[in-house]
């Protein structure tokens, strides 16, 4: 107690200061590497949202920044606008959607993955990251052709096969987009899950067999709870993905569909009401970064066990 | 007859792992496959388990061909090397997996996995999640996870092997008093002879994908059936000699006779040679050499002697209190203890 009574009347006169902190941190501990991407982050990415976030409360006209008009309430007329929520719902729940189906389609194959042998898994992994290989804007415009109109490839196909005699209308609604943002957002799931399921012990799943646990519950009570780190990494990111995405709605759901960030493209690019748009971008990201933050808590939840160690 | 493999064959890829094993065990029995890595016997015991179907033959358990019966279907423990424990599940739901997929009542559960615990000295370790535990315990709960299930055949895929040398000792003539008392048909898979010298009613030593010799640990000490066996169990000399009339000539005027014909191998124990000075009275010796290393181990000294003729035998000399043992160089005589411990076998062609 008196050592440190001690120490703490020395460190008045050697207080560390702030700087010797970032210094340390930076040089002792070794951060200096990382110098480099935190200035490009920082310039391209902190400042132009701490912009962005400061429009929300200021009011802007022709592009210039009214001063003394800073006010809380954009936002609060945003928020008391009932088309607001409902757009933001769509996003919401389109986001869900493709989340969940992403994690019912990824699983199996990463599954499989991990049963496979060598050159099943390399031309697994070649199907799973080739799409990553062009551009999503690509990919949605082949969904367009895919699922449009009368002679769209499917609605063509469908009725030549004599399935169906009228053209299914699939572009332009919400399932259009579901479609594409799962095609889309799929190899963000698998490969996470990937990850966590090739990392697991193939003895544990013997040990539950020989304790006279079927194939079906060995899966459910040995593999998947220890592939949640996966699935939770999966989920996040496509979540994230799906609920901010931009351009899978405006070409998937026509002119009249709306979702949050296609609100903002219209604030920002077509209205020009820039406080407008910042606000719906400040409640799209902060939104986004609350529901990422759910779920990795979640996660982090039902993995509580992964942090005992023997003490 | 209570197990019982019948011409065993399994291949991986191009590799044969096995080739016509087969073994057969009584209710109760304590067995032991022995032998390298790769000799095939950890897929034996993955074949009894079925985690492993084989190509041909069969595994019969209490007269029913299990061959082809899923691993959740035979009732079997298994103990892996790595033990295997479930690390998302505390000791207690370790333990309790197999209840729970049997769908038992809680209070049932409760009691059994109590039992289970206390049976391995565990049971303040309950809420304990496998990582927080050292080897010895984690190798106990794998044990009580299989206990708490009564299997009538229990099978351990190199147990001791994460363990120190010290509690390794310990733990196994622990395992061979527990499995002794519950009357559990046991089947496990050592790479260590001394192990399986400790824990075996019978030991299969197992070379090459067969099983080369089932017999009482002593007697494959004693009498082993190939020169294989021999060299793998102990420590062991090996003359090759040339069967003429019926006897094989070990050294000069030293014979055996020989059921086989043309070239043999002669297995003789380090143990059962003796050394003496050459002019110590009455000694019949059988060889002349000179001492070419030593090895004092304390209460015995292990010698090289070499006999010329390229020909160097190992003897081990259990030696007298301060006494001080020959010198490298030192010209020694070797002679038999007992001419009728050694045993002739039919030499092995090529290397």
């Amino acid at each position: 107690m008196s050592a440190h009574a001690s120490v703490a009347a020395r460190g008045g006169a050697r207080r560390a200061s702030p700087w010797r902190a970032l210094h340390a941190s930076i040089f002792a501990r070794g951060l200096g590497p990382a110098l480099p991407a935190v200035a490009y982050l920082v310039v391209f990415l902190v400042v132009p949202l701490a912009l962005l976030f400061s429009f929300a409360f200021l009011s802007v006209e022709r592009g210039v920044v009214q001063p003394g008009t800073f006010s809380l309430a954009h936002f609060a007329e945003a928020l008391g606008d009932l088309l607001f929520w409902k757009v933001a719902w769509r996003s919401f729940w389109v986001g869900v959607v493709a989340t969940l189906l992403c994690l019912l389609l990824g699983y199996p194959l990463a599954y499989l993955y991990t049963q496979w042998g060598d050159l099943g898994r390399r031309l697994l992994l070649i199907a799973v990251v080739a799409p990553l290989l062009t551009s999503a804007i690509v990919r949605t415009y082949a969904w367009m052709v895919i699922l449009g109109g009368r002679y769209g490839l499917m609605n063509s196909l469908l009725i030549d096969l004599g399935l169906i005699t009228r053209p299914l209308r699939i572009l332009n609604t919400d399932l259009a987009v579901i479609i594409g943002m799962t095609q889309i957002h799929l190899p963000f799931m698998v490969l996470p899950l990937i990850a966590a399921l090739a990392a697991r012990d193939p003895d544990q799943e013997d040990a539950s067999l020989s304790l006279g646990a079927s194939r079906v519950e060995t899966f459910w009570r040995v593999t998947v709870p220890q592939s949640i780190p996966g699935i939770t990494a999966g989920c996040a990111i496509v979540f994230a993905l799906s609920y901010t995405n931009f351009i899978i709605p405006q070409l998937l759901g026509g002119g009249n569909y709306a979702t949050l960030a296609l609100q903002v493209y219209e604030f920002v690019i077509v209205i020009l009401d820039w406080t407008k748009g910042a606000v719906r971008a400040s409640l799209l990201l902060g939104s986004c970064f609350v529901f990422v933050f759910v779920i990795t808590w979640a996660g982090n939840r039902a993995m509580a066990w992964s942090e005992k160690r023997a003490s | 007859m209570h197990v019982e493999i019948r011409n065993v064959d399994k291949t991986f890829g191009s590799l044969q792992v096995l080739r016509a094993c087969s073994l057969t065990m009584s209710r109760g029995e304590v067995v032991s496959l022995l032998g390298p890595s790769g000799c095939g016997k950890t897929t034996l015991l993955r074949c009894i388990a079925g985690f492993v179907v084989p190509e041909q033959g069969e595994i019969v358990i209490d007269g029913e061909d299990v061959t082809l019966v899923p691993p959740n279907r035979r009732r079997v423990g298994f103990v892996f090397q790595s033990y295997a424990l479930f690390p998302h599940l505390t000791v207690f739901q370790n333990v309790a997996y197999g209840l729970n997929v049997r769908r038992r009542p809680r209070s049932e559960i409760a009691a059994r996995v109590r039992a289970a615990l206390d049976l391995v000295a565990l049971s303040e370790f309950a809420d304990r999640y496998p990582a927080q535990l050292s080897g010895g315990q984690q190798q106990r709960v794998a044990l009580a996870r299989v206990f708490i299930l009564e299997p009538e055949i229990l099978l351990l895929d190199e147990p001791f092997n994460a363990l120190d040398a010290k509690l390794r000792g310990t733990m196994q003539v622990e395992l061979r008093k527990l499995v002794k008392r519950l009357g559990m048909t046991s089947i496990f898979v050592t790479h260590d002879q001394t192990e399986a010298l400790t824990l075996s009613d019978r030991i299969a030593v197992m070379g090459a994908g067969t099983i080369e010799q089932l017999s009482e640990p002593l007697q494959v000490y004693d009498t082993p059936a190939t020169t294989y066996v021999a060299g793998f169990i102990g420590s062991t000399n090996l003359l090759r000699r040339r069967v003429e009339d019926g006897r094989v000539e070990l050294a000069r005027g030293v014979t055996l006779p020989a059921a086989f014909k043309g070239e043999v191998s002669v297995v003789l124990r380090p143990e059962n040679l003796l050394l003496s000075e050459p002019s110590a009275p009455g000694v019949a010796p059988a060889w002349e050499g000179t001492v070419s290393f030593v090895r004092p181990l304390g209460a015995t000294v292990e010698y090289e002697v070499e006999l010329g003729d390229h020909e160097a035998l190992r003897v081990l000399d259990l030696r007298e209190p301060h006494e001080r043992p020959f010198a490298v160089g030192a010209r020694v005589v070797v002679t038999l203890r007992n001419l009728e411990a050694c045993v002739v076998l039919p030499a092995v062609t090529g290397p």
